[in-house]
């Protein structure tokens, strides 16, 4: 029997969120290289736990692991876990190619710089682009954008940096049916091809049974 | 009221313009153009550069504008990031305080350094360089912390979760956004800089920017032919500066926008409470020095300054001077605010016109050039202006009126033209929709240009300088002329009366903050 190998793990999290306590002493495990589906209504505390795995904000108590290594007290830029904002966070001044490029130039440790230099990053964003659909978009300003084509973007910079984990906070909301169902369709491919190590945050039971091979609910 | 979907009614809106034209071609213009016939007609054009004195006034001014631009940009980074944070409690309170100094009077400011600096350093390039950056700190603030508010923190920590430093985050995310910000400081900063004159004369000691050298060729040396050259040339770099950054739409002063939820920092309130006390500590300086002297307390100064005085020489009557500042400011405002609400009637209308920017001149104008070319234009028959009494609170109201204008303007033209429809279908005439509909929107900004243009002539230095008698000295004046003699009690007088010009100029000032409930705001 093939033994399971979890990529990023949450022993014990609790997470306050102005004197109030949201989550307690929550644990799961996300199977490397699968996704798992963090599921539960608004205001349950979903979106603050993504922000707690990423670093943005710190646990009141509880273990974050990534590839069985302690990255609780890490700092938000060396721990390795991406995160995909629900408003995507594009960077107004930058283009679409320069915002992909964006965790390759900026990478934390000057090693990791030195190796994107020069074709290689050119050559990554290139490789993002297109599994995205962008290809030929690079060059243009993030503002003209539509609101799925900037969701992609915001993607491909998540997934740019190779991620040892990748949470996606409500990616296809927003959209309109059309677009929700194909980004949709593109989004479980993209994971699946790159084999990344996700945690998706969706209130959609059929988004999450599409996207994910295991689900948590919150509430 | 005009409008400007009707021409017919844009065309007689243009005659509110007139007389705001009128003082800025009478008080600005034709001096200026006297000047450069001055110029013109003399062999200074070339000449003026070798005499000696002018080269020094040049290095300094440059070398001296672009470090008091460096630490002002950058000593005012830390308490812009600090007041961008909206949610801190006493944000208000700050903002407010360390706005203050880049609206007192530039000899009060000068009055407060030579108070606080030691001796070492109170006259020279040091001193300057401390007091033009407490003095305009403010401009960074108000110009960049706004901007700063409406860069979400998301932002910068989707930045950091793609590996991203907090410096490399710094410099590749957030300063790019503050760019424009930054460089209307910097444009703003440094014109304030190059163009000082009230504080360059009370502490430059040997050192001399440009105004204050056109100010000592015309009045020391009686070197009127020099002085019009360097006013002349310093104008022409100023207009040139003044339309090109007129003409980009850059940000400044302004609290508008979407502001991004920021959670309170520690820091962030650290820093302003130090940035709150560094701007009082100059001020509560400026009061002890005027009743401190060698270590001792004393009331020498504020005696001599309330009574009858048979110290040679020290004969200030400050009441008399204290009233005829305050009646100067009085005239001045009673001229520019209804001048400029005038103007701004047909500004709103017909925005970025050739007729908008000459109203704007005497922003770019220096004060000291303005001052000059009054005394050489109106100074024979029929136009022998220059003993009269009224001559200095108009000059002030010219001085005033852009700010005026920039403050009514926009709070006009934001005021919807359906409303203005509505009073009209209902029965208003143009001059009721006005005085019912406009009006009552603008009062906030009504209070707040006749607050700046009071402060704006109580603290007026550079033209008065020019412009005032013996018998006729304002408190500014008065000011310089004590600190600039010798003695004890020159100094403590010196000081009070610019303690008494800093009070005036605050209670001035309170008709700023008072409204703040105005149509901008909403």
């Amino acid at each position: 029997m093939e033994r399971v190998v979890i990529g990023l793990e949450l022993d014990a999290v609790s997470v306050a969120h102005d004197g109030r306590t949201l989550i307690d002493h929550l644990s799961f495990g996300v199977e490397r290289g699968s996704t798992t589906a963090l599921l539960g209504p608004s205001g349950v505390g979903k979106s603050s736990l993504l922000r707690v795995i990423a670093g943005i904000d710190r646990p009141t108590s509880g273990r974050i692991l990534l590839d069985g290594a302690d990255v609780t007290d890490a700092p938000i830029h060396r721990r390795r876990i991406g995160l995909v904002f629900q408003d995507n966070q594009l960077f107004p001044h930058l283009s679409v190619a320069d915002n992909v490029a964006y965790g390759l130039r900026n990478a934390a440790t000057r090693e990791a710089r030195r190796s994107w230099r020069g074709t290689r990053t050119h050559e990554r964003v290139h490789e993002l682009l297109s599994i995205v659909g962008l290809a030929d978009r690079g060059d243009d300003p993030v503002g003209i954008l539509s609101g799925g084509e900037a969701k992609r973007v915001a993607l491909a910079r998540g997934l740019a940096p190779t991620p040892g984990a990748l949470l996606l906070d409500e990616p296809l909301t927003g959209l309109d049916r059309a677009l929700h169902d194909r980004l949709m369709e593109d989004l479980a491919s993209i994971l699946r091809t790159t084999g990344t190590t996700a945690l998706i945050v969706t209130h959609d039971e059929s988004e999450a049974r599409f996207l994910a091979s295991a689900t948590v609910r919150l509430g | 009221m005009p409008s400007s979907a009707d021409p017919a009614t844009a065309g007689r809106g243009r005659l509110f313009a007139v007389p705001g034209l009128v003082m800025v071609v009478a008080l600005v213009v034709v001096p200026v153009l006297a000047l450069a016939s001055r110029t013109i007609d003399s062999a200074s054009l070339f000449g003026v550069w070798s005499r000696p004195g002018i080269v020094d006034a040049i290095g300094f001014t440059v070398f001296e504008t672009i470090l008091s631009t460096l630490v002002t940009v950058v000593l005012g980074l830390a308490p812009a990031w600090a007041l961008s944070h909206h949610s801190m409690p006493g944000h208000r309170f700050a903002l407010a305080v360390t706005t203050v100094p880049f609206m007192l009077p530039t000899v009060v400011v000068g009055a407060a350094f030579l108070g606080l600096l030691p001796g070492s350093v109170e006259r020279g390039l040091v001193a300057v360089v401390i007091a033009h950056a407490y003095f305009n700190v403010a401009v960074v603030i108000r110009t960049v912390a706004p901007v700063w508010a409406t860069i979400d923190p998301m932002l910068v920590a989707a930045a950091r979760n793609l590996g991203a430093s907090r410096s490399r985050a710094f410099v590749s995310v957030t300063l790019p956004l503050l760019k424009p910000a930054l460089l209307s400081a910097v444009a703003i900063v440094g014109f304030m800089c190059a163009t000082s004159y009230g504080v360059v004369r009370m502490l430059g000691g040997g050192d001399a920017t440009l105004e204050v050298e056109v100010y000592r060729r015309a009045i020391l040396f009686g070197d009127i032919a020099g002085a019009s050259t360097l006013a002349v040339a310093q104008l022409v770099v100023a207009a040139i500066c003044l339309f090109v950054w007129v003409g980009k739409d850059r940000v400044v002063f302004t609290e508008s926008g979407h502001r991004s939820r920021r959670r309170d920092h520690p820091a962030a309130r650290v820093v302003a409470v130090i940035a709150t006390v560094l701007t009082a500590v100059p001020i509560v300086a400026l009061v002890l020095s005027s009743i401190r002297s060698r270590g001792h307390w004393t009331l020498a100064g504020w005696r001599l300054l309330t009574s009858d005085s048979d110290v040679p020489g020290l004969q200030v009557d400050l009441p008399d001077v204290l009233f005829r500042s305050l009646a100067f400011a009085a005239i001045a405002a009673a001229i520019a605010v209804p001048v400029g609400i005038a103007t701004s009637t047909f500004s709103a209308a017909a925005r970025r016109t050739i007729l908008d920017r000459v109203l704007l001149l005497p922003l770019g104008a220096s004060a000291v050039a303005v001052g000059l070319g009054i005394v050489i234009t109106y100074d024979s028959a029929p136009f022998d202006f220059r003993s009269s009494w009224w001559l200095p609170p108009v000059v002030h109201a010219v001085v005033a009126l852009p700010f005026v204008i920039r403050v009514i303007q926009p709070v006009q033209s934001r005021i919807p033209e359906h409303l203005r429809s509505a009073a009209a279908t209902l029965g208003a005439s143009p001059l009721r929709v006005w005085a019912t509909v406009d009006v009552p929107l603008i009062s906030g900004a009504i209070r707040t240009a006749v607050g700046l243009s009071l402060a704006i002539s109580l603290g007026e230095f550079g033209a008065t300088s020019f412009l005032t008698r013996n018998d006729s000295d304002t408190l500014p004046i008065t000011v310089e002329q004590l600190l600039g003699r010798s003695g004890d009690l020159a100094r403590l007088a010196g000081h009070g009366v610019a303690v008494v010009l800093l009070l005036v100029t605050l209670v001035a000032l309170a008709f700023t903050t008072r409204s703040r409930r105005s149509w901008s705001a909403s």
